[in-house]
């Protein structure tokens, strides 16, 4: 009788600590929906910080940079550099109770590469041509040629470990729900409102002390603030730098300010008059006073530009940027036989950046101080990129504001596609048609190097003649702002641009 | 009374097949490309490629649009370029949104603009009538989304009283249905208050009001009862337009309808439900238009279909 | 009918002014938006004189200002008037008010230099400003420094002109289109009818959406997507009173003697539509006006860094909860100059019909 009244009694506390628990769910405010949960079609950061949750990769690129195994244990790179070989936990289960075997991650990688899913990410991992099993938890990939920056694209979350037996079974309904091997279950998704994770019992790891994290789509920023205001939400991303003061001066709030790997910049495009003269690309630079927009226009939240990328990437060293310095600007016009200044047009998009047309009309006014008359030209997105990728001769952006995100961490990601001769519009994204061989030549050898220290030094080379050239006018690398309760503890901001949740407190 | 219907719905098939050309001709010449857009910054020309291969980008035109008439014909409205989601799915879980949203609008339209109509009406030329009249031009006057943001910043920052965005609850779509119902009410209130002075006009309620026969509550009652039709008909026509024009309230709601999503849909040039969600609107704007016709008909018995 | 004939007959010999007309100025409503309307054309007209900046003159020191900020009055020796004392804004969030310094607000000052007119006006007055080297914000600044009161004035006319050519071209083709369906009638009237359905079944705002989505964003092709969502509006207006019309005694009669049908139909069916087309486009002028903001609210209207009304309030919905004047005085200017054309729009409706 007695133990039955115990038994009982444990049984309320125990019903009690469950409806605590069930408090526990940590809301967190994006900007927009996942577009889908098919971890290998991410194109998004909301949706990459989503999948995030549910599914994982085999290396992880931690927030200081560091790469360490996480579905791997180990790996080793043949001697020639053309075929790595990892090994791989034995402990994981999906959410389903299939055991991760090396034969799962060979059909989930093989998934990955297959032309015909045409995932916009694939290009990260193409020159894998062979994926092998050569254990129960090893795998073997078989290289076209070495590829220094593989272990950093293996750590992209697009190559996350999907179950090959559920993708079939799914078909075409893959994205809409999920079954990965993370500290988080799918649970439910409302479109375009709100998804549900539930905190997965049995994960390898740290299980999470929180009992799930739910995602809400909201893309008005002042509807945003205001949810984490009145506490309907725990987290809210993307922070307007107009609210930084006002939020941090709220009870129980804090704005974070995590630096990101996204670089803004405006290019110029070498095809066509004046911009092939380096002198009106660094008269550009000099006129435009990158720290008041820093500071002014963006609240002192980003991080004025001393390279092409940002801070925290490998390969990133500081060569300087340039000096707001109007009078040389002036003279560099003369120079280049413009006394009187020039016309041009400034192509910007509208809220794809943090506060990108408030950028673009500072730089129009400060242009203006040294005689160079913009106009700017706003498009919306999915118009601003068809004629920004259009092929030399045929494109006409003379000068347009865009973000690169190095979501590997790695600078062959940030520079090659972006400066790489062979990369022109529509081939790669190189929309300023630079052309340089010298960078060319270092951005090759650095591909194929993999010796760190060797690699480093290929990279501030190639990054001081870049400096030099000015292809671009150095803006700034952003920085994520997102609003945070103070009960809210173990939240990571990701520099890749991810809201991760996975080892949250709730006090 | 069936008959008319079938007439009506093959009259109105026409339009919808024009709707549909139209619709599928503009969203393909429209500057932007879906492929590129899913690509992203960083994609290179095969990727791309590929892309515009997997969902049939990469045929002509009129290849395009037999393929989708002849999926449209097995209720098939493809799938998203962008989310991959069945288009019919995606829009069976929004309209029941949109459609919550404008019901809560004319409901709240109705119960404001009949009363004020009537008031408007019977004190006829008066400081009353400017002043109602005044506030409903107001009330038409006021862009949706500027009222819509006010309105959340007082009574949900400001005062707490309901929640910021969102769906689910009955307090939460208080806000977006006042917003989304203001310039109805002020259309239904001057239509009752002309309706009304029609009836009052007419030869036997002036000479039941002059010789005092009937109270004034009565003839009131009595005018309004026959002024309703031509309202129950504006009532209708509205919601249908308040179904269609609830884009501006959804986007500043955060309130997960067709009209934000059709507006998402073309700005990322996802083709199938950009077509899907046009086809929808249209239909039931004529679906609407017909049932309006026919409730006419059951209220007043003197209007006959054939 | 006959009624109407007599009254007409026995009030023709003291009728100075038409009846409608008078009515119209017997309405205080209508007067009031005539007035609103007036003011809206005068701050058009003489938008340089009267706004104290170049509207696109900005300043990242000066950020979205409240109000009247530096504003005092009384001058730091106890003068009279306005005062305005330099401010400036630091990037941490405050406002500072430099009260050692104050210089008077005067009626006419000179400013910054403008031509107007397409060049026919070059001045450089304006009306109040500070005599002095700082500026004063009656409306407060935007996100970017930018005097608030000096772009809503500079704006007006873009509201203005969303309106009229919007109209025109509603007008310009609703209009014979639907004459010609009307007066033709038969298998023309059939194609043209169905053609409005298709129109119709798809709303307004919706199709200046996918209008503006196909052409591309910008002003030009916000007038003209607005402009074309009107066009089923007046083709069913005009077809309407073209039908009542066309069997009335004088167009059989110009019929019969010969004339042919196209002439016939401007010179007298098209007159007798006038009333109906006035007041649906004095109400479209609104529609349009609201429909434009709308399409700047979603990003798809005029482009920055123009002044457009709709465009000024999207922008200026971020800086809500720190700055509410960005956003509300648009908002105020739209609902005003909107209010102005619906009065008017409204008493013409009443004035012109001929039961009321």
């Amino acid at each position: 009788m007695k133990r039955l009244a115990r038994l009982l009694a444990s049984l309320v506390v125990l019903a009690a600590m469950t409806a605590w628990a069930a408090a526990q769910t940590v809301v967190i405010a994006q900007g927009t929906d996942a577009v889908t949960l098919d971890p290998h079609d991410v194109t998004d950061s909301p949706t990459a910080t989503v999948v995030s949750h549910m599914y994982e990769t085999l290396f992880e690129l931690q927030p200081n940079g560091d790469i360490v195994p996480h579905l791997a244990t180990g790996y080793e790179v043949s001697a020639d550099g053309t075929v790595w070989t990892i090994d791989l936990r034995d402990d994981v289960m999906f959410h389903n109770g299939v055991p991760m075997t090396a034969e799962i991650v060979k059909g989930s990688f093989d998934r990955f590469l297959d032309p015909d899913n045409a995932f916009t990410f694939r290009f990260l991992l193409d020159r894998i041509t062979d994926v092998a099993v050569t254990g129960e938890h090893q795998i073997q990939f078989t290289l076209s040629t070495p590829f220094a920056p593989l272990l950093a694209h293996l750590t992209h979350n697009t190559t996350a470990v999907v179950l090959p037996s559920y993708v079939a079974e799914q078909g075409e309904a893959f994205g809409e729900e999920a079954i990965g091997t993370g500290p988080f279950e799918f649970g439910s998704w409302d479109r375009g409102t709100r998804i549900d994770l539930e905190t997965n019992d049995f994960y390898w790891g740290d299980v999470p002390q929180i009992d799930g994290v739910a995602f809400l789509a909201v893309p008005e920023n002042t509807t945003r603030m205001a949810l984490v205001e009145s506490g309907e939400a725990h987290v809210a991303v993307r922070v307007p730098p107009q609210d930084i003061a006002r939020l941090n001066a709220a009870d129980g709030i804090t704005v974070e300010n995590v630096s990101s790997l996204r670089t803004i910049y405006m290019y110029f495009n070498h095809t066509l008059e004046p911009f092939t003269d380096v002198r009106v690309r660094q008269a550009f630079n000099h006129a435009v006073n990158n720290e008041e927009i820093a500071e002014f226009v963006l609240g002192g939240a980003v991080r004025p530009s001393d390279a092409a990328i940002a801070p925290g990437i490998f390969g990133y060293t500081p060569v300087g940027g340039y000096e707001y310095d109007p009078e040389r600007a002036r003279e560099l016009l003369a120079e280049a036989g413009f006394p009187d200044g020039l016309e041009t047009t400034l192509y910007s998009p509208t809220g794809r950046y943090l506060q990108d047309i408030q950028i673009t009309e500072a730089i129009q006014s400060q242009l203006a101080e040294v005689g160079i008359d913009a106009t700017i030209e706003t498009l919306e997105w999915s118009a601003y990129l068809d004629l920004t990728r259009q092929p030399a001769g045929e494109n006409e952006v003379p000068v347009a504001l865009l973000g690169w995100g190095t979501v590997t961490g790695d600078a062959d990601y940030g520079l090659y596609a972006l400066f790489h001769t062979s990369q022109h519009v529509p081939d790669g994204s190189n929309r300023a048609f630079y052309s340089n061989p010298e960078v060319d030549a270092l951005l090759d050898e650095a591909r194929v190097n993999t010796n760190p220290d060797e690699r480093e030094a290929l990279y501030a080379e190639a990054l001081e003649i870049i400096n030099a050239d000015a292809p671009w006018l150095f803006l700034h690398s952003e920085t994520q702002l997102v609003a945070v309760n103070d009960a809210v503890n173990g939240l990571v901001i990701h520099p890749t641009e991810r809201v991760l949740a996975w080892n949250v407190t709730v006090d | 009374m069936l008959e008319y219907t079938l007439r009506r719905i093959l009259i109105a098939l026409p339009a919808i097949f024009g709707v549909i050309v139209v619709v599928f001709a503009m969203v393909r010449l429209a500057p932007g490309d879906p492929a590129v857009l899913l690509a992203g910054e960083f994609a290179d020309q095969a990727t791309i490629e590929r892309i515009r291969e997997r969902f049939g980008l990469d045929r002509s035109m009129p290849e395009q649009f037999a393929a989708f008439v002849s999926n449209l014909a097995q209720g098939d409205l493809g799938r998203s370029t962008r989310t991959n989601r069945l288009v019919t799915e995606d829009l069976a879980q929004f309209f029941p949104n949109t459609l919550e949203l404008a019901f809560g609008a004319i409901i709240v339209a109705l119960v404001i603009g009949i009363p004020a109509g009537v008031l408007s009406a019977v004190k006829r030329n008066t400081w009353v009538d400017a002043l109602v009249t005044f506030i409903a031009l107001l009330g038409v006057s006021m862009p949706v989304f500027w009222f819509g943001l006010l309105a959340i910043l007082f009574f949900s920052v400001d005062l707490g009283w309901f929640p910021v965005a969102g769906r689910g609850t009955f307090s939460h779509v208080v806000l977006p249905a006042i917003t989304l119902g203001v310039s109805s009410t002020a259309i239904i209130a001057r239509m009752t208050r002309s309706s009304m002075l029609e009836v009052l006009d007419q030869d036997y309620v002036r000479t039941a009001r002059a010789k005092g026969v009937l109270g004034r509550t009565t003839i009131i009652k009595h005018a309004l009862r026959n002024a309703l039709v031509p309202v129950v008909t504006i009532g209708g026509l509205e919601f249908g337009r308040l179904m269609a024009g609830a884009v501006l309230t959804e986007t500043v709601f955060t309130w997960p309808g067709v009209g934000r999503l059709l507006v998402d849909s073309i700005l990322a040039r996802d083709y199938p439900v950009v077509q899907g969600a046009v086809l929808l609107i249209a239909v039931s704007f004529i679906v609407v238009n017909l049932l309006v016709d026919l409730i006419y008909g059951l209220i007043d018995p003197r209007i006959r279909y054939d | 009918m006959t009624n109407a004939a007599t009254e007409t007959t026995k009030k023709a010999p003291q009728r100075r002014r038409p009846r409608w007309l008078k009515r119209l100025l017997r309405n205080p409503l209508a007067v009031l938006g005539f007035l609103i309307i007036g003011f809206f054309l005068v701050v058009v007209a003489a938008a340089p004189f009267l706004s104290p900046y170049p509207p696109a003159d900005q300043s990242l020191r000066t950020t979205y200002l409240p109000p009247g900020t530096g504003v005092s009055w009384g001058g730091p020796e106890g003068q009279f008037g306005l005062w305005v004392s330099p401010a400036t804004r630091s990037p941490i969030g405050g406002v500072k008010v430099d009260e050692s310094e104050a210089y008077p607000v005067k009626f006419f000052v000179r400013g910054e230099p403008y031509e107007w007119a397409g060049g026919l006006i070059k001045s450089d007055l304006r009306l109040f400003g500070v005599d002095g080297p700082v500026r004063y914000h009656l409306l407060g600044t935007d996100e970017q420094g930018r005097d608030v009161l000096s772009r809503l004035i500079h704006g007006a006319w873009i509201s203005l002109f969303i309106g009229l050519i919007s109209v025109g071209i509603g007008v310009g083709i609703g209009v014979p289109v639907g004459a010609i369906s009307g007066f033709l009638g038969g298998a023309t009237d059939m194609v043209v009818q169905r053609l409005v359905d298709i129109m119709l079944a798809f709303p307004g705002i919706l199709l200046a959406i996918v209008l503006v989505a196909t052409f591309g964003t910008g002003l030009g092709n916000v007038m003209i997507a607005v402009g074309i969502a009107s066009i089923p509006v007046y083709a069913r207006l005009v077809r309407g009173s073209v039908l009542s019309v066309k069997n009335r005694e004088y167009v059989e009669a110009a019929r019969a003697m010969g004339k042919r049908g196209m002439p016939t139909l401007f010179r007298h069916v098209i007159p007798n539509s006038l009333a109906p087309i006035i007041v649906q486009s004095s109400l479209q002028m609104a529609i349009a006006i609201l429909f434009a903001a709308g399409l700047g609210f979603l990003g798809l209207g005029a482009r920055p860094p123009q002044p457009e009304w709709g465009l000024m309030l999207a922008r200026g919905r971020e800086y809500l909860a720190v700055a509410p004047h960005v956003a509300t005085f648009p908002g105020l200017a739209i609902v005003l100059v909107v209010l102005g054309f619906n009065l008017v729009g409204d008493a013409l409706r009443d004035a012109l019909d001929p039961r009321g």
